[in-house]
């Protein structure tokens, strides 16, 4: 009895991972000026811990990262800013200068065809 | 698109002129061939130097002094490349493969780094399970790290004592050379219970190499060799903190803290205590499940990085206490006047170790001198009931590589030699077995690198003080059929000099007398084996399939014959006659993003004389089944994994009827057991909480002890221990990192 306690525990725990509460979510696809791998991970780290965002995901070759996010919580313009605050351009709108200073100079704008 | 095939091949030339420089080999390929590029544009991109590659595509470059750095090669008409060069790249020449644009995309690779996987590069079929791997499990120690691999079986020895040894083609641990960065570690006195001397925590990652392994690393590999690299002070975490509990009353802390203190020093600092204070019973045996104790061990290292020099010294120190048996036994509560009141267990080892590693780089390319020192004194002993054991080990080694090239890097040459000083006690019962070992030995390897073919060659000579001379040769080949398939082929011998005593010390949890062997005599194997790797898309995601085969014949091994008596455990040197066949297929996939999936089948056919009769090796399984899946969350943040075993039934000693008056002798086998764990782990920023359960389908071994009620009987016996013990198992715990630092 108690084993089937663990286990039905343990599978408990293993569900709410997944479950999510009715909320509306919307997926878009943002270009970026990303340039490595490193870049992937500065992104998508962020963008993971940002409250309202449910993925953000970047493809290294398009440089086109997928976002889901919970419409009552964040906008597709917020995202894109946050995106321009790590140091990187969404769509059109264009990265901080500041903010692209700061990166290594292989995340930089070309940095990988210098 | 700059995700390209890059083969770096590993040579541990170290490779210096004035200044550190890098060299390498650019080529292009095409759906038809492969060809040199001339006129590639080589670029590091901090630095802002660059260079043109030669008519036959080689390149060298000066390496700046501030890495890393990016290095970008580019040509026209081929999709560029890039490869971010570290400091320890100094020992690695490059083997760049531009692919051609006319190429359609699928056949370029997006690079993904596998958690695990088998080394395309190397010529050695080397699995490597890195610390992502590892992750996937508790992982408190080293038993625990091969849970989520199947070409290491991990057993428990008996059934009060708790231990856990390796097993590798179904052939016993010891037959498998444990190194720590290529330091001969867990031998001797520390084979039986030493994977628990080194923490879960302090690995970086893990090689498994099947077959023999280099001849530089010494003659001990005869059936595998398992390499472990531990947290380096300049990369690991500036602070690394462990916590662990489970609900068998097990509780761990592990902190680990690194820190650069210039350009050249670097310190890490490795700390781990454990304690199981669960007095669990859960068969009614009255016989403890898991032993109770405590565990400490520490670690501290530097690494100092010069221009032409590399050292890195440290100690590591451990001690084990374990206290298992009847439930009413505890640690200095036994009475002296009724030794056989309670039945008790009691395992104790320390060991305090000192190593230190030099590397010199020559002012020519690709040459250097590496060499490796290690003192080492270890203690053990303990008790089974009223049979005591102890011994003491004291071990200096010493290991020199030259490492040169013959012409061009296609050509390299290791050239050394080694000395083993060893001086060993060992007693159990009224048995002794002392020695002291002196082994200089001297090696050479070569290595030929073709477009196709690599082979290694290698041969070693030792001469040992009581058993006279050795030569061990060794071929490791490698033939890439394509792209995607890599063919190997290894042959190779291997000895050792048994310690019976201690190599078999969990028989003592009997009541059987031991019949020590007429003379110890070194036991030597040969191995040959061949593998096959494919890789493959499949849905899209990269797959892979794998096939293996490795047969080991001894020329002399010192038997451990359970059926030849009732009463009595036999030990005997048996000459060509012990062989083991080890069969392992393994498919990898991904049936959709960031799920993946691992099967592997192997078969063991693992056969000796026993009784007087040619059977399979007790306690080994011939047939296990295998199953890893693993899931991560799009946002990264919540990791699943569930691993599944199925082992089939092994076959056991021979045994008596113990509730017969009249002696009955009889043959059985264990049965088919399943084992699942799994494991949830959330990661929020430098936090991850994991959650597992292990044997989730609670298969217990029915009475793993034959005749608990009554511990100093004849019939007494607590070695036939084929399954788990334990039902279900839940542990919870924390991981809490500060990295080092970035650079810009």
């Amino acid at each position: 009895m108690k084993h089937l306690l663990f286990l039905s525990l343990f599978i408990f725990i293993g569900t709410v991972g997944f479950s999510q509460k009715a909320q509306k979510f919307k997926t878009v696809i943002i270009q970026t000026s990303a340039e490595c791998g490193d870049c992937k991970a500065r992104l998508e780290e962020k963008l993971n811990y940002t409250s309202g965002i449910k993925f953000a995901e970047l493809n290294l070759e398009s440089k086109k990262l997928t976002v889901k996010f919970g419409t009552s919580k964040i906008t597709k313009t917020e995202i894109k800013l946050i995106i321009n605050e790590i140091g990187y351009d969404a769509d059109d709108q264009k990265a901080k200068k500041e903010a692209i200073e700061k990166l290594p100079l292989c995340c930089q704008p070309g940095g990988m065809k210098q | 698109m700059k995700q390209l095939i890059l083969s770096v091949l590993l040579s541990f030339g170290f490779y210096s002129s004035f200044n550190a420089q890098i060299k390498g080999l650019v080529q292009g390929a095409d759906s038809i061939s492969k060809k040199p590029i001339y006129g590639a544009k080589v670029k590091l991109l901090h630095a802002k130097t660059g260079i043109i590659t030669s008519e036959e595509g080689t390149f060298e470059l000066v390496l700046p002094k501030l890495l890393p750095d990016t290095l970008v090669i580019s040509a026209f008409g081929y999709y560029p490349d890039t490869i971010i060069l570290d400091k320890k790249d100094r020992f690695v020449s490059l083997n760049v493969t531009l692919y051609s644009e006319k190429l359609l995309d699928e056949v370029v690779i997006s690079f993904k780094r596998n958690s695990h996987g088998i080394s395309k590069m190397k010529t050695l079929h080397v699995e490597e399970l890195t610390s992502a791997e590892l992750r996937k499990a508790a992982c408190c120690n080293l038993s625990e790290s091969f849970e989520t691999n199947a070409s290491v079986d991990v057993n428990l020895t008996d059934a009060v004592s708790g231990a856990k040894k390796i097993q590798m083609m179904g052939l016993d641990g010891v037959y498998t050379q444990i190194q720590l960065e290529n330091i001969p570690y867990l031998r001797g006195l520390e084979s039986s219970f030493g994977l628990q001397s080194i923490s879960g925590t302090w690995i970086e990652s893990i090689q498994i190499t099947k077959g023999t392994g280099n001849v530089v690393n010494g003659y001990e590999s005869m059936a595998g060799l398992v390499n472990l690299e531990l947290k380096k002070p300049k990369e690991m975490e500036r602070f690394y903190l462990n916590v662990y509990q489970s609900a068998f009353g097990r509780s761990e802390l592990n902190l680990n803290a690194g820190y650069k203190l210039n350009e050249k020093w670097s310190t890490g600092w490795l700390a781990h205590a454990s304690t199981v204070y669960g007095n669990i019973d859960h068969n009614s045996d009255g016989f403890r499940d898991l032993p109770m104790g405590d565990n400490i061990a520490f670690m501290n290292r530097w690494d100092f990085d010069g221009k032409n020099k590399e050292i890195q010294f440290g100690f590591n120190a451990y001690q084990d206490r374990k206290v298992g048996g009847q439930t009413g036994f505890y640690r200095g509560k036994q009475s002296i006047v009724n030794p056989t009141a309670n039945y008790g267990v009691l395992l104790n080892s320390r060991h305090i170790d000192v190593f230190a590693k030099t590397g010199f780089f020559g002012k020519k390319p690709m040459r250097s001198l590496g060499i490796l020192y290690n003192l080492k004194y270890q203690t053990m002993d303990g008790q089974f009931g009223i049979r005591m054991f102890d011994g003491t080990e004291k071990r200096g080694y010493i290991n020199a590589i030259y490492d040169d090239i013959i012409g061009t890097s296609d050509h390299k040459i290791k050239i050394g030699g080694s000395l083993v000083a060893l001086a060993i006690t060992q007693q159990a019962d009224s048995l002794v077995q002392n020695r002291t070992e002196i082994v200089p030995g001297v090696f050479v390897e070569y290595t030929f690198t073709g477009s196709r073919f690599t082979g290694v060659f290698g041969a070693r000579y030792d001469y040992h003080n009581l058993y006279g001379s050795q030569f061990s040769p060794r071929i490791h080949t490698k033939y890439s059929a394509s792209e995607f398939t890599d063919i190997r082929f290894t042959i190779g011998k291997g000895w050792r000099v048994p310690n019976y005593i201690i190599d078999n010390i969990s028989l003592l949890a009997n009541s059987k007398q031991w019949i020590a062997p007429t003379e110890t005599k070194p036991e030597i194997s040969w191995n040959a084996g061949t593998s096959i790797v494919h890789e493959f898309k499949f849905g899209g995601q990269k797959a892979s399939i794998s096939i293996d085969y490795y047969h080991t014949r001894f020329r002399n091994q010192l038997v451990v014959d359970r059926d030849e008596s009732v009463n009595a455990i036999v030990f005997s040197n048996l000459e060509n006659g012990s062989y083991s066949n080890s069969f392992q297929t393994e498919l990898s996939l991904s049936p959709f993003k960031n799920f993946d999936v691992r099967l592997a089948y192997k078969f063991l056919d693992v056969k000796a004389e026993y009784g007087g009769e040619i059977r399979q090796q007790v306690m080994i399984p011939r047939n296990r089944g295998f199953m890893n899946m693993a899931y991560k969350t799009r946002n990264k943040r919540w990791e699943f994994d569930l691993t599944c075993s199925i082992f089939g039934a092994s076959r056991l000693p021979i045994q008596t009827n113990s509730t017969d008056t009249t002696l009955i002798l009889f043959n059985t086998k264990g049965q088919v057991y399943p084992m699942v764990n799994g494991q949830i782990t959330y990661v929020y920023k430098k936090w991850n909480f994991y959650l597992g359960g292990e044997n989730l389908s609670n298969f217990k071994q029915q009475n793993p002890i034959i005749d608990a009620q009554n511990p100093f009987s004849s019939t007494f016996d607590a070695t036939n221990s084929w399954g788990p013990i334990m039902g279900i198992n839940v542990y919870a715990g924390l991981r809490f990192a500060i990295l080092q630092p970035k650079k810009k």
